[in-house]
């Protein structure tokens, strides 16, 4: 072979090593998150909706809640906020959540973040709760409003 | 490496360089709206409380464990600005590598948020594993076995980017046999009401809901169920696409279907996925026949 073929030949052979480095990358992934570590970035290993969501006939997501000066508590949707969409509320609030329900927290600084949060999507409020909603797919269809509060965090 | 030879055509070799080099200047061109994008999230984290960003992956807690300042923000988009350009004239191993590694840097600035999402990384795995492709064209490629070493870099450069979906797919296939062997009696990808479950608790995510007509759709048997295990095929033999030009056209449709259904109806916005395999995966030598014969 010559020079330019030869060059081909390692570049080939690089890239077969990268993909099955990348593999093996993932698998590394895998195993880490496996034992609590984050993920080796950016070789995910892709389990994803392996299951569809509500597959149990229950979920659990998290709301945002103000509480007014006359003590009335108002749920603050998940309507899109300006530099918050969607996927950011959600995403924001089920971290917040999961670390709260699994106690691996500083109390005084999730509640800082969630006043942080709400005074940012939603001012004068005197009072931010983060609320944990349960619901059953099947009847949430037909009522909007069936759905079962568990008070996770107060910002008092 | 047998196995891949199954598929691999010799007379497609000359027809993936000929796409490839339409594919490397497009990823660029999309490269520089992807970086318009990521302005656009710096200056909605900069908006944000700082109290809420909290770096999660050890690249973030590495480089940027606060926001980083807009003097270094810009020189990076501006030097990343430039080699998407370059790199399209200079395909140097070293230009392309270093776009990578900012490519990669600018992606992490929108997950420190409680979340790190995966939308990104298909676009970032594009990068990095058509870093060693070589940096000719067809025209001055001299001999049979030349046009057969590039060719074939460039099969498995795909392949590292559509092994994703490969083993997303494998995931969904080993979930779902075990909960078929071990917990039949609950629900799982092949139910009745699996997909219409999903959509159901993916609108209610955003506070939204399926519509009556959509949920009447849902009802209709069968079609579901099967449209589910069309796509977890597909998504299982991605790989085998980067390899055969006929496969990667079924593949690049499936895959398509996939997101925009998600995109349509689950609020999950796989955008740049998309845009990236039809960067990769168009027949661009359909246009330019003539090179071929």
């Amino acid at each position: 072979m010559n020079q330019i073929s030869m060059s081909y030949y390692y570049k080939l052979r690089i890239t077969q090593g990268i993909f099955f480095l990348s593999i093996l990358l993932s698998s590394i992934s895998f195993l880490n998150t496996k034992f609590g570590i984050k993920e080796f970035y950016p070789f995910f290993y892709w389990k994803l909706y392996t299951q569809p969501l509500g597959n149990n006939y229950l979920y659990e997501d998290y709301r945002l809640y103000g509480v007014t000066i006359k003590n009335d508590t108002v749920r603050i949707k998940n309507k899109g906020y300006a530099n918050f969409n969607q996927d950011d509320y959600y995403y924001f609030l089920t971290g917040e959540g999961q670390k709260i329900m699994k106690n691996e927290i500083n109390l005084n600084y999730h509640k800082k973040r969630l006043k942080d949060f709400g005074e940012f999507l939603a001012p004068n409020y005197s009072e931010y709760i983060l609320v944990k909603e349960s619901f059953n797919p099947i009847t949430i269809v037909k009522n909007p409003s069936n759905y079962t509060k568990e008070i996770i965090l107060s910002t008092k | 490496m047998r196995i891949s030879n199954l598929f691999i055509k010799e007379d497609e070799n000359e027809k993936f360089i000929i796409d490839y080099s339409y594919a490397d200047v497009l990823l660029r061109i999309f490269s520089i709206f992807w970086i318009g994008y990521i302005i656009f999230v710096f200056h909605e984290n900069l908006n944000r409380p700082a109290s809420l960003f909290e770096p999660i992956i050890w690249l973030q807690k590495l480089f940027i464990s606060s926001i980083p300042s807009l003097y270094l923000f810009y020189s990076i988009i501006i030097i990343s600005l430039f080699l998407c350009i370059y790199t399209i004239f200079n395909k140097k191993i070293v230009y392309r590598g270093i776009l990578f590694l900012l490519l990669l840097w600018l992606n992490t600035l929108k997950w420190n948020y409680n979340f790190f999402s995966h939308v990104g990384h298909l676009f970032l795995l594009a990068h990095f594993f058509t870093i060693f492709i070589p940096s000719k064209n067809i025209n001055s490629l001299n001999s049979k076995n030349d046009i057969r070493l590039f060719s074939n870099s460039i099969r498995w450069a795909y392949a590292g980017v559509l092994i994703t979906y490969t083993m997303a797919g494998f995931w969904k296939f080993l979930s779902l046999f075990h909960k078929l062997i071990y917990q039949s009696k609950l629900i799982n990808w092949m139910s009745e009401d699996a997909v219409e479950l999903n959509a159901i608790v993916s609108s209610r995510i955003w506070d939204e809901s399926v519509s009556i007509s959509m949920l009447k759709i849902y009802e209709i048997p069968f079609i579901w169920q099967a449209a589910t295990l069309f796509i977890f095929c597909i998504q299982l033999i991605a790989v085998l696409g980067a390899f055969n030009k006929k496969l990667s056209y079924i593949v690049l449709a499936g895959l398509l279907i996939f997101h925009l259904y998600n995109i349509l109806f689950i609020n999950t916005f796989f955008y740049v996925s998309s845009i990236v395999l039809l960067i990769l995966l168009l027949p661009y030598h359909l246009v330019n026949r003539k090179r071929l014969t």
